[in-house]
């Protein structure tokens, strides 16, 4: 019994040596509906859907049972791949002397002469299923496989890519029927029946068939199928009835990743190598199969004065498609000599040469580490949604919204904000320093408090946030936005440079669990805390036996104390508070939870509610920026300047009737007048709210109500919930 | 065995921490000119007054004898280790960052809690049972 | 991954040790510190050839450093 698969419903048979495309040919299909097959992977007449995966050349896959093949569609992009389970592969990482791409017989000779010679040899080849889709700077070669992606680092790369045959540039070459030389030989060898063939030029030894004289004027055909093919001799047109044509017209080198090289020390081997001798020009027909560009084209873009080949790549997209020039590159060079241009060499090559996956273009995507917080077990255990927010693995929720949210608003809740940036910075320079890199006072911030504060960029705009406290023995103890961290650390050394200090990173080194809600000083009661620091203090405590610095800040709106804690007590402190908080009715949140809670105070994300050029004053965070204080600070010269500019755009609050969503689109009178950063539907207010870019108007006015995804939103201040702070500051 | 170091972190102006003592027997990893990171614990002594001194719970580690940790470093670090023994190095090694202790004998793998997981996940089985 | 930078106090490293930071090119004809930052933050050159460039340890010391690019051929010259 033979073995199948499948092909858009019909079932397909294949032999032992078959490819996915000589299967399909010796059924009568041809995936792409027609033109003239390679099977060699340089034409775009045979890729197809293969198990969901679009583009794919069904000569270079083998196949399987339940291989499902589906071809694309016609006037249509194919398919996405159905759903996300097409994951980045690995990225294998080597390293050798000469990389050597085909093993053609120069190829091996190449791989040979070097091994010979002492070197570290890598060679690859598309027939092996290891096609290189780029050279890069290094140089490198990037390769893939049907499992990984493997970048190489060498000295020196030998291209031996060979030559492919030129595609038929007339009328009719998309019909069914039609293949080159080599094609024929492989389908032949397959036992695939051709069927009445005739040859077009000099066809391959020992395949049989017919040669026609002449010049190639057109293919005809019949409901798509070869029917004729029609040459001209020196007595006229000659037409010559045939099921299958067979063409030589030439070979053209593969030279596309020798280009991609220029620069490095790559040299070009074998026929790779050769001239690059251009046919005659064509006087119709479609020249790039993969975009369907033909002559006509090609002629209306030079009428419109597109003369060099970069350009009239770009105009017609002639060469950007599956094929990546292969099939058009000696035509659009010959039409462009033929028109009078010089003989241009073929446009630039660059990466990636083949069409990948997104899986693919996202291998290693995963090489750089993701840490985790030491509470990272108890989120699980909870049964968290865990996901990779702000570089860090964190917990999104712990499945029950509500009650997270109930929690904060109403009892007690512990989040796990360990993921903020920390820093010491100690020194005879330290204040100076400090106040130097924010746009607040710090000289006047004592010991035991802290302050929040903005951190603006050169150019004064805001890219951070965080709290600035004085500790008792005269340092200070920095915070940073998670995701900020890495940045803010590189930024304080940078700039500390100047100065007298010493920086310790501990955002590694301490955890963090936010304890917040109207019952937390009582739940911090039973933990030992008797005696609290007030609102923006803080204090080094016992908090259930676990060493401490407590800050009392909010970002939730509630009472809110953050235990920063060495990371090897953490584990022990979060179960004492769960644990003690029981009869509190404790519940921890996630960051969708906070998320909610901090939109209903109006508090900023940086990064996600500002934007790359946010003033204070357009984030309306000018309290935060004390521009006339005694110091200069860094960005102040900015802040100054960009103050005297009409102001275009407001971060507002704005309160809708139905929820929203985040990137939702602001309309003012029917006119785009901002979008939305942050949505949410406050279940304490009933009402949905949002932050959002307000842009002036023409008239120089911000609008006052906007419409918002087809409903009024009306612009309220913020924060919308305890405007007063009350309860913050219970 | 894996196991969470204890370490004193010293940062501390440059020529400060050159004439800095450390504890015997404890291994210390100049960091950087100014950083130092104190493996084993005891008190360091440093005459600069606005040293930071701090317990650091942060770094985890695991001793690797020196023959599987040169195979290891092999496969999975594309930069030279120093040649002389005993050295210190850090760098990235299978794409985490890793701080090395190489001694005659063994190599001690240092690196930030926080990543246990990834690291675990990079490095042979047998180091992490 | 191809290109290596050597970082003065631990090494040469691959390129994934390294944060890129900025072209070291003010002019040294501005002296007045809140100029050379304006001019730092707004005037860039992007030249062709060697300039000095700031790139952050990540992965080592995490300090910067500062090494000389050939812009053209990506080799680092110092």
């Amino acid at each position: 019994m033979s073995q199948m698969f499948d092909f858009a419903g019909t079932d397909v048979a294949f032999i032992d040596g078959d490819s996915v495309l000589t299967a399909l040919v010796r059924a009568g299909i041809y995936p792409a509906g027609g033109g003239a097959l390679c099977c060699e992977g340089d034409c775009p007449h045979c890729v197809a859907t293969i198990d969901g995966i679009s583009y794919v050349r069904t000569c270079q896959t083998a196949p399987h049972e339940n291989l499902k093949v589906q071809p694309h569609p016609i006037d249509d992009y194919p398919p996405l791949p159905p759903d996300r389970g097409y994951g980045a592969p690995p990225i294998e990482y080597r390293q050798c002397d000469v990389v050597v791409i085909g093993q053609g017989e120069s190829g091996r000779e190449a791989s040979d002469r070097a091994t010979t010679s002492g070197r570290m040899v890598e060679s690859f080849d598309a027939n092996r299923g290891e096609e290189v889709i780029g050279i890069y700077d290094g140089p490198m070669v990037i390769a893939r496989t049907p499992e990984r992606i493997i970048h190489v680092d060498c000295e020196e790369i030998v291209v031996a890519t060979g030559a492919a045959e030129l595609q038929p540039a007339c009328p009719g070459n998309d019909l069914v029927g039609i293949v080159t030389g080599r094609a024929a030989l492989r389908l032949v060898a397959q036992g695939v029946g051709l069927g009445v063939t005739v040859a077009v030029g000099k066809p391959p030894n020992d395949l049989d068939c017919e040669v026609v004289e002449g010049t190639l004027v057109r293919f005809e055909g019949v409901d798509g199928r070869l029917a004729a093919v029609v040459t001209r001799t020196e007595s006229g047109e000659e037409r010559t009835p045939c099921d299958t044509a067979v063409l030589n017209l030439g070979i053209y080198p593969r030279d596309g990743l020798a280009r991609m090289g220029n620069g490095l020390a790559v040299s070009v081997v074998g026929d790779a190598g050769r001239d690059a001798t251009v046919p005659p020009c064509p006087s119709e027909g479609v020249i790039c199969p993969c975009n369907n560009v033909d002559v006509d084209d090609l002629q209306a873009v030079w009428d419109r004065g597109f003369h060099e080949i970069e350009l009239v790549k770009r105009a017609t997209l002639a060469g950007t498609g599956t094929c990546q020039g292969m099939a058009c590159m000696p035509y659009l060079r010959s039409f462009l000599a033929d028109r009078g241009a010089a003989l241009q060499p073929p446009f630039t090559a660059r990466p990636v040469a083949r069409q990948l996956t997104i899986g693919e273009m996202s291998a290693g995507e995963y090489d750089r580490p993701v840490p985790r917080t030491p509470l990272h077990g108890e989120h699980l255990a909870l049964g968290a949604t865990m996901d990779r927010i702000g570089g860090w693995w964190r917990p999104w929720t712990y499945g029950e919204l509500g009650a997270e949210y109930e929690a904060v608003r109403e009892r007690v809740s512990i989040g796990d904000v360990s993921t903020l940036g920390k820093m010491i910075v100690s020194g005879p320079d330290a204040e100076s320093f400090l106040e130097y890199i924010y746009p607040t006072n710090i000289s006047t911030i004592e010991s035991g408090r802290s302050r929040y504060v903005l951190m603006l960029n050169e150019r004064g705009y805001v890219f951070d946030d965080g709290l600035v406290s004085r500790e008792a023995d005269g340092t200070f103890s920095l915070t940073f936005t998670s995701g900020g961290a890495s940045h803010a650390e590189m930024w304080m050394r940078d700039w500390g440079s100047k100065y007298d200090v010493r920086m310790l990173n501990q955002s590694m080194s301490l955890a963090a669990i936010n304890v917040t809600g109207p019952l937390a000083k009582e739940l911090l009661a039973k933990a030992g805390v008797v005696d609290p620091p007030p609102y923006m203090g803080h204090a080094d405590v016992q908090v259930a036996g676990v060493p401490c610095k407590v800050f009392r800040l909010s970002f939730t709106g509630e009472l809110s104390f953050e235990l920063h804690h060495a990371i090897d007590r953490s584990v022990e402190l979060w179960r004492s508070l769960l644990d003690l908080g029981g009869e509190f009715g404790i519940y921890p949140h996630g960051l969708e939870a906070l998320q909610l809670l901090r939109l209903e105070k109006g508090h900023i994300l940086v990064g996600i509610d500002t934007d790359f050029d946010s003033t204070p004053r357009r984030i309306q965070h000018e309290w935060a920026c004390k521009i006339d204080k005694p110091t200069d600070f860094l960005g102040r010269p900015s802040v100054v300047r960009t103050n005297e500019i009409p102001l275009d755009r407001l971060l507002v609050g704005f309160r809708t009737e139905r929820p929203t969503v985040d990137g939702a689109l602001l309309y003012s009178n029917g006119e785009y007048c901002g979008y939305v950063t942050s949505a949410g539907w406050s279940p304490t207010l009933g009402h949905g709210i949002s932050m959002a870019w307000l842009y002036h108007g023409s008239d120089g006015q911000l609008p006052g109500d906007v419409e918002i995804d087809g409903t009024t939103a009306t612009r309220v201040p913020m924060p919308f919930y305890d405007p007063e702070g009350v309860k913050a500051r219970a | 065995m894996l196991e969470v170091l204890a370490v004193t972190r010293v940062v501390a102006a440059p020529d400060s921490l050159d004439r800095a003592t450390f504890p015997s027997g404890s291994i210390v990893l100049r960091t950087a000119p100014d950083d130092a990171m104190v493996i084993g614990g005891g008190t360091v002594q440093v005459d600069d007054l606005h040293a930071i001194v701090r317990e650091d719970a942060g770094w985890s580690g695991v001793w690797v004898n020196r023959a599987p940790s040169e195979a290891y470093l092999q496969a999975s670090c594309s930069w030279p280790r120093p040649s002389v023994r005993p050295a210190f190095a850090q760098g990235a090694i299978a794409h985490l960052p890793v701080k090395l202790w190489l001694t005659e004998e063994r190599t001690l793998f240092v690196f930030p809690t926080a990543l246990t997981a990834d690291f675990v996940e990079r490095t042979p089985q047998e180091w992490s049972a | 991954m191809s290109i290596r930078i050597t970082c003065e106090h631990c090494g040469t490293r691959p390129l994934e040790e390294y944060v890129y930071g900025e072209v070291l090119d003010v002019p040294a004809t501005i002296a007045d510190p809140a100029e050379r930052n304006l001019d730092r933050a707004f005037n860039h050159t992007n030249p062709e050839g060697p300039v000095p460039e700031a790139w952050f340890h990540l992965y080592g010391c995490r300090r910067w450093i500062t090494i000389v690019r050939d812009t053209a051929t990506d080799r680092i010259v110092d």
